[in-house]
C-alpha cells in the first residue's frame, strides 16, 4: 500500500512540494519537476529554486499554518500563481505562465521539526474559460449600453419628430388662415382709411353749412336746427367718430400682428441665410422691446461674449429673441430683471444663448407644453400662444436646439445652442 | 436523570463554556501572527428558524454591512462560517502584518480577505476541535458579496435549512479601526454531532 501511495503522488497531476521550517525542500513530485524544468531538488532552499516566490509573505503564511495548524488557500483569481511554471496551454493559451491555485498545510511529521506541504493545482482552464466569459460579459456589456443609448435617442428623436409633426400640421393651417385673412384685412383696412378721408370731407361739409346757415338762418330757424342737432347728439357723435376710427385702426393693427407672425410661424416669408452678428441682433431686438420692458426691468443685463459671424436667417432669430424678450417681460408681475448671455463654444463648433428672467416660472406640468402651437396661460388678446412655437421651429430649423429651466416663483432660462456653420445650406 | 429541559441548558452552558475557552486562545494565537492586540467578544448563541430570519435579525449584537464571506468546515461536525467585514474596515495596516506589500490593488484586497477569514475561522474553531479531542478541516474560503448584511443574504437565499445553531462572535484589532463579526453556523440536522460531542465531554453520554 505504501509503495501505490507514492505512486499516486508521482502520477498525480498537482504539484506537491513539502518543505522544512527553514524552507529547505525535502520531497518535490514529478508536476513539480517538470514544471520547474529542475531535478533533485530536495535538499536546497525553496527560495532560491523559486525566487518569484513572494518572500515575506509566504513566510508569514507558513508561520500561520504552523500556529494554526490549519490549511491556507491561495486563488489563481486574487493571485494569478505562486510559481513561474509555463502555461500548459503554450499553443492554444493566451497567457505564457501556469494559474494555479494553492493550498499550504501542516504535515505532522515524526521528525522533530513540523513539515509543511504546498499544494499546487493547474487552473489555466478554469482561468482560460473564465476568461473568454469575463470577455464575453464585457462585450455584452458595451452592446447594451450602447442599445440604451441607442434608444435614448431614439425617444429623444421620436419626441422631436412630434414636436416638428405638430409644427408642420399646424405651420400649413396658419398659412392658409394667415392668407385668407390677410386679403379681407387690407380691404378693411383700405376701406377704413377711405372713411376716415370721406367723414374727414363731411364733417368739414357740415361745418361750411353751419357758418352759411349761421349768417342767414332767423332766430326761430336756428333754435329748430340746434334742436335737430340735439335731438341726434351730433356733437357727441362728431366727438366720437374718430376715437372710433382709431380704435379701427388699433383692431386692424393688431390683426395684421397676429397674422404677420401667423406667416412667420408658417415661414412664408423667409429671409436670406447669411453669415451675421447675433450680439447685434440681440441689441437691435432689445431697442425694439424697449417699450413693452421699461415699466418692469430698469435695465437689461448684459453678457455678451465674443462671437463669430453665424450662419443664419437674421430675421427670424431676431424673431426669437423678442419673443422671448416679451415672455419675460410678460413674465415679471411687478419689477423683475431680465439678463441676456451670449458664448461662443469653439469646441463645439456652436455659440450658446440664455434669457434669463425673475418672473413667475413655469410649473413642471407645463414644462413640456409651453413649446405647443397655441398653448397660452395669457389672457385673450395678450397671448396668442405662437410665440414659443415659432422659436422652436425657427431653432429647429437652424439646426440648434432651444430648451428651458424654470423654477416656478423664481424665474426661467431659456437656452439656446446654434451650430456656427449650416451643413447644408 | 435530567429532564429534557435541564439537559438542554446543560448543553447549551457546556459550549458556551467551550466557546469561551477558545476565544481566549484564539485572541492570543490572532494576536502572535500580527503582532496586535486582538478582541475577541464572548460568543453569543442563537438558535435561528430560517421562517423567522427578521427576528434572528434582532436578536444579533451588531449587523455590519459590507464584505461577506464562507468558509466551510467538517471532521468532527460540519458547518460553515460566515464572516462579515464592515464596509471601508481599514485592511491597510493589517496587510502589513500579513506580509502583504503595501500596494492596495484590488485582487489584494481580497484576498487578504479572505485570508483573514481562513484565520479567523481557523483559530476560532481549533480550540474548539482541541477540546473535542478531534479535529476539522476547512475548505476554501470564497466571497459571497461585497455590499450586504448576513441577514439580507440568508433572506435572499430561502435557506435549505429549517432550524440552525449560529455562534456569534466580534473580532476587533487594537489601533485598526475595524470589526469584524464571525457567525459559526451548525444546520439543524448537523447538529447532532456537535451536542453528542458536547455529551461526551459532559459525560451524559446516550445510554
Ligand atoms: N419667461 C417665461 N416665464 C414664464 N412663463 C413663460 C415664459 N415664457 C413662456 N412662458 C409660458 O409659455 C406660454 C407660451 O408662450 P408663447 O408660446 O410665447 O405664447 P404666449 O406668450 O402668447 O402665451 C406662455 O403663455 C407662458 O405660460
Ligand atoms: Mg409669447
Amino acid at each position: 500500500m505504501k509503495h501505490a501511495h507514492s505512486e499516486v503522488i508521482e502520477q498525480l497531476g498537482l504539484g506537491i512540494l513539502i518543505i522544512d521550517a527553514q524552507f529547505i525542500v525535502r520531497y518535490a513530485n514529478p508536476f513539480i519537476e517538470n514544471n520547474s524544468k529542475q531535478k533533485s531538488l530536495a535538499g536546497k532552499s525553496l527560495f532560491s529554486l523559486f525566487p518569484e516566490l513572494p518572500q515575506v509573505w509566504l513566510r508569514k503564511r507558513v508561520e500561520s499554518v504552523l500556529m494554526l495548524d490549519n490549511t491556507t488557500y491561495t486563488n489563481w483569481h486574487q493571485r494569478p500563481r505562486l510559481f513561474d511554471f509555463p502555461s500548459s496551454r503554450p499553443i492554444t493559451g493566451s497567457a505564457r505562465l501556469m494559474y494555479q491555485s494553492c493550498s499550504i498545510f501542516k504535515l505532522k511529521s515524526a521528525e522533530k521539526d513540523d513539515l509543511v506541504c504546498i499544494t499546487v493545482y493547474d487552473s489555466t482552464p478554469t482561468a482560460v474559460t473564465q476568461q473568454r466569459l469575463q470577455n464575453s460579459l464585457k462585450r455584452l456589456d458595451k452592446e447594451r449600453n450602447y442599445q440604451v443609448e441607442l434608444n435614448r435617442k431614439l425617444e429623444e428623436t421620436q419626441s422631436q419628430l412630434v414636436q416638428s409633426e405638430k409644427l408642420a400640421g399646424v405651420g400649413q393651417l396658419a398659412a392658409g388662415v394667415a392668407h385668407e385673412i390677410n386679403n379681407p384685412v387690407c380691404f378693411i383696412k383700405s376701406n377704413v382709411e377711405c372713411l376716415r378721408d370721406y367723414i374727414g370731407k363731411l364733417q368739414s361739409l357740415i361745418k361750411h353749412y353751419d357758418d352759411l346757415l349761421d349768417a342767414s338762418l332767423t332766430p326761430e330757424l336756428k333754435v329748430k336746427r340746434d334742436q335737430v342737432r340735439q335731438s341726434l347728439d351730433m356733437e357727441y357723435v362728431q366727438e366720437e367718430l374718430p376715437e372710433i376710427l382709431d380704435e379701427t385702426d388699433d383692431g386692424i393693427t393688431r390683426i395684421e400682428g397676429i397674422v404677420g407672425s401667423l406667416k412667420d410661424f408658417a415661414r412664408l416669408d423667409s429671409g436670406q441665410w447669411q453669415y451675421a452678428d447675433l450680439n447685434e441682433g440681440i441689441q437691435s431686438t432689445l431697442k425694439i422691446v424697449h417699450h413693452e420692458l421699461k415699466y418692469k426691468v430698469r435695465e437689461v443685463e448684459q453678457d455678451l461674449g465674443e462671437l463669430p459671424k453665424v450662419q443664419c436667417i437674421p430675421a427670424q432669430l431676431n424673431q426669437v429673441f423678442l419673443n422671448l424678450l416679451v415672455n419675460a417681460a410678460q413674465a415679471i408681475e411687478k419689477t423683475g430683471s431680465i439678463k441676456v448671455t451670449s458664448c461662443h463654444m469653439p469646441e463645439r463648433a456652436s455659440v450658446v444663448l440664455t434669457f434669463t428672467d425673475t418672473g413667475c416660472g413655469i410649473p413642471a406640468s407645463k414644462l413640456d407644453k409651453i413649446f405647443d402651437p397655441f398653448f397660452t396661460t395669457k389672457a385673450v388678446g395678450k397671448g396668442t400662444g405662437l410665440g414659443l412655437s415659432v422659436s422652436y421651429g425657427i431653432i429647429q430649423s437652424h439646426g440648434g436646439t432651444i430648451s428651458v429651466e424654470s423654477e416656478p416663483g423664481e424665474g426661467t432660462c431659456f437656452r439656446i445652442e446654434l451650430p456656427v456653420e449650416q451643413d447644408n445650406h | 436523570m435530567n429532564s429534557p429541559g435541564e439537559r438542554d441548558e446543560m448543553r447549551q452552558d457546556a459550549l458556551q463554556e467551550i466557546l469561551n475557552i477558545s476565544m481566549g486562545q484564539a485572541a492570543d494565537t490572532l494576536a502572535r501572527l500580527i503582532n496586535e492586540r486582538v478582541h475577541l467578544s464572548i460568543p453569543k448563541l442563537h438558535t435561528v428558524q430560517a421562517s423567522s430570519l427578521n427576528a434572528f435579525g434582532k436578536r444579533l449584537l451588531r449587523k455590519p454591512r459590507g464584505t461577506l464571506t464562507r468558509q466551510s468546515f467538517n471532521g468532527l461536525f460540519r458547518g460553515e462560517v460566515l464572516v462579515c467585514f464592515e464596509q471601508g474596515a481599514c485592511h491597510a495596516k493589517l496587510a502589513n502584518c500579513m506580509g502583504f506589500p503595501d500596494e492596495p490593488a484590488g485582487g489584494r484586497t481580497s484576498e487578504l480577505t479572505l485570508e483573514l477569514t481562513n484565520l479567523l475561522a481557523s483559530a476560532c474553531l481549533k480550540g474548539v476541535a482541541e477540546q473535542f479531542e478531534g479535529s476539522l478541516r476547512f475548505g476554501p474560503p470564497s466571497i459571497l458579496s461585497t455590499s450586504v448584511t448576513v441577514i439580507d443574504y440568508l433572506e435572499r437565499l430561502k435557506p435549505l435549512w429549517k432550524e440552525a445553531l449560529f455562534m456569534e462572535i466580534s473580532f476587533s484589532v487594537d489601533n485598526l479601526e475595524m470589526s469584524t463579526d464571525l457567525l459559526i453556523c451548525v444546520a439543524g440536522q448537523d447538529t447532532d454531532e456537535l451536542w453528542s460531542g458536547v455529551d461526551r465531554l459532559l459525560g451524559l453520554e446516550a445510554t
